[in-house]
């Protein structure tokens, strides 16, 4: 009985103490989608529309001021620009809209906020009549409005922007090729692997990309999921890894896809030179120079043999003789007379036995 | 234990929870303006957060007005190079997905005038461009102002580690290619790129990414030279 109440007593202070769970720390401004749709996730990150030509869709960004400050924020829409690479990246607030971002009508472009505030600012998407089939990207971006920095020097600012895709109904064309996987060695000497895929279709495309090196064993292996716009190229680096010993390797690269009957896959291979090290390379030339040094050795010793075996006389061993005393009377190394003549430890020689004597002249006199 | 003490404790305990409840529900209302969850027992606050970038120091704390300072060099009839450094161990290019970027993010930089900015002095008025690739930015050209000058940037050659979350990585974020400002076709650089792949908690830290400026012949000497860069963080 005294357990069942223990029991009960700590049941009762579990569900009656209500428990918190604090966020992470979180500095800046930003912004979210206001309205995320729960048939699809993204719509928690970014904006996705699908909308024919010449309808609308309402809908609304939270500006979030992050800061302990009130902070006057510019809320806009605006074209996307290709960034190096093919990275998505946004105009900036001072350039021209001309493109997508006209579609957005936002009903405020700025708004004052507190410390730890945030606000929807409601908009509007209007797709043009003439708008082709296929996706169509923009941003919507916060950044806080104040006076540019005025140090000597590259002055930072900083701001947060969310991609807006609106794909207009219609032939969907799927279409990705790798146009380029190359290996290089960058500025500051790292060995990269850079991957550059083609979306020539209408709409972006969510690939798995698996890269392998493969030498005796497993050397590098990476796996990443990434987006490529459509009508886009974009470049991915891949940092590989030294190999201080370098070598000869050969790379993989698999990108799988949704196209356009089904799930596709293109594969492409490299093979490339990973450059030793300094104190490798003076490992590698160490080790040559023994290997030349002792195969001139042999060659050497070959030539010798060679040049005494061209002229030679016979002798017949007389009793006393040692192959010592036979030599120093032909003015010869006694090494060489048994090399000659076949004779192993303990180099014995008896009377009667013939042995060869090499006639050795001029430059040859010093074997 | 006696019937009257077990109703005791029970009374305290219901006035404890119905109290602790209210508290929680305006304090939460007051903050963000909308009640997500207002009749369970168990009340999880989960505040929504935001994809941002800034430069932070060593104690992840803002740095106001961040600026890097480039190599200084002397007078010179020939074309040279100033070089700096973006993302120190005092002054890290700092990024935070408190989950609010699950299909990945990119990291850019621009400049905050577009593609017409130019580095300019103050105090002797004389201006150098950031975007000509004639000659490497050696003479005027390519684009439309007369200006010579051109700026690149190399991420890869960064560093790119974790923040302070304990178990994110930095796997599926790519660093971007070294590349050069060219108005009309290089406006924007990539500094990271981020996989769908990549955490969507996380925060992460980029620093040593070299810049280099192309400053063309016979340029007016000045102590304060500047230009306007802005980095984004885009949601994709």
């Amino acid at each position: 009985m005294k357990k069942i109440k223990t029991v009960l007593f700590s049941f009762l202070l579990l569900v009656l103490f209500p428990q918190t769970i604090f966020a992470i720390g979180q500095e800046g401004i930003g912004i979210l989608p206001a309205y995320p749709r729960e048939d699809n996730k993204r719509t928690e990150s970014i904006f996705i529309f699908e909308l024919a030509p010449g309808t609308n869709a309402q809908d609304g960004v939270v500006v979030m001021n992050n800061t302990n400050e009130t902070k006057t924020i510019l809320v806009y829409a605006t074209d996307t620009t290709p960034s190096s690479d093919g990275a998505f990246a946004c105009k900036q607030f001072s350039e021209k809209v001309e493109k997508e971002g006209t579609w957005y009508k936002l009903e405020q472009s700025e708004v004052t906020l507190e410390g730890g505030k945030n606000i929807i600012v409601p908009f509007t998407v209007t797709i043009p009549e003439n708008s082709s089939v296929g996706e169509h990207n923009a941003c919507i971006v916060v950044q806080e409005k104040k006076e540019t920095g005025n140090n000597a020097g590259v002055n930072l600012s900083f701001r947060a922007a969310i991609r807006s895709v609106v794909t207009i109904p219609g032939d969907v064309l799927k279409k990705l090729e790798i146009k380029d996987f190359l290996h290089i060695k960058n500025e500051s000497g790292k060995n990269q692997l850079t991957l550059t895929l083609k979306n020539e279709g209408n709409v972006s495309l969510d690939t798995s990309i698996i890269i392998e090196i493969i030498t005796s064993k497993l050397f590098y292996s990476n796996t990443s999921n990434f987006t490529i716009l459509n009508n886009n190229e974009q470049t991915f680096n891949f940092d590989i890894g030294d190999n201080p010993w370098g070598g000869i390797y050969k790379a993989f690269v698999t990108v799988s896809f949704e196209g356009q009957n089904g799930p596709e896959k293109i594969t492409k291979e490299r093979i490339f030179v990973m450059v030793p090290s300094v104190y490798a390379i003076a490992l590698y030339a160490t080790i040559l120079i023994i290997v030349i040094a002792t195969l001139l050795l042999i060659c050497g010793s070959k030539k010798k043999l060679k040049i005494a075996l061209k002229d030679s006389e016979e002798y017949v061993v007389k009793n006393g003789d040692t192959l010592n005393s036979i030599a120093k009377d032909h003015n010869l190394k006694w090494k060489l007379l048994a090399k000659i003549n076949g004779k192993k430890p303990p180099y014995d020689v008896r009377e009667g036995d013939r042995l060869l004597i090499p006639i050795i002249k001029g430059k040859d006199k010093e074997i | 234990m006696k019937r009257n003490q077990i109703i005791v404790i029970v009374s305290v305990l219901l006035i404890t929870f119905i109290t602790g409840v209210t508290t929680m529900y305006f304090l939460y209302k007051e903050k963000y303006g909308i009640v997500r969850s207002a009749t369970t027992a168990l009340t999880q606050i989960i505040n929504s957060g935001t994809l941002t970038t800034d430069i932070v120091d060593a104690s992840y704390v803002p740095v106001s007005s961040p600026s890097l300072a480039m190599s200084a060099k002397n007078f010179s009839f020939s074309c040279q190079s100033s070089t700096g450094t973006l993302g120190t161990a005092t002054q890290q290019l700092y990024v935070q997905n408190p989950d609010a970027a699950d299909g990945g993010w990119t990291l850019t930089i621009a400049a905050t005038s577009g593609p017409t900015s130019f580095w300019h002095s103050n105090s002797s008025s004389a201006s150098y461009d950031y975007n000509d690739s004639t000659s490497s930015g050696c003479t005027d050209g390519d684009d439309t102002d007369s200006l010579a000058g051109q700026m690149t940037i190399d991420a890869s050659s960064g560093t790119l580690a974790k923040g302070n979350c304990a178990s994110c990585t930095v796997t599926n974020i790519t660093k971007g290619s070294q590349a050069s400002f060219a108005e009309s076709s290089v406006n924007s650089i990539t500094l990271l790129n981020a996989a769908l792949g990549s955490d969507d908690i996380g925060d992460w830290k980029l620093t040593g990414v070299g810049i280099s400026q192309t400053i063309p012949p016979e340029q007016p000497a000045a102590s304060d030279y500047s230009i306007n860069l802005t980095i984004t963080v885009a949601a994709v």
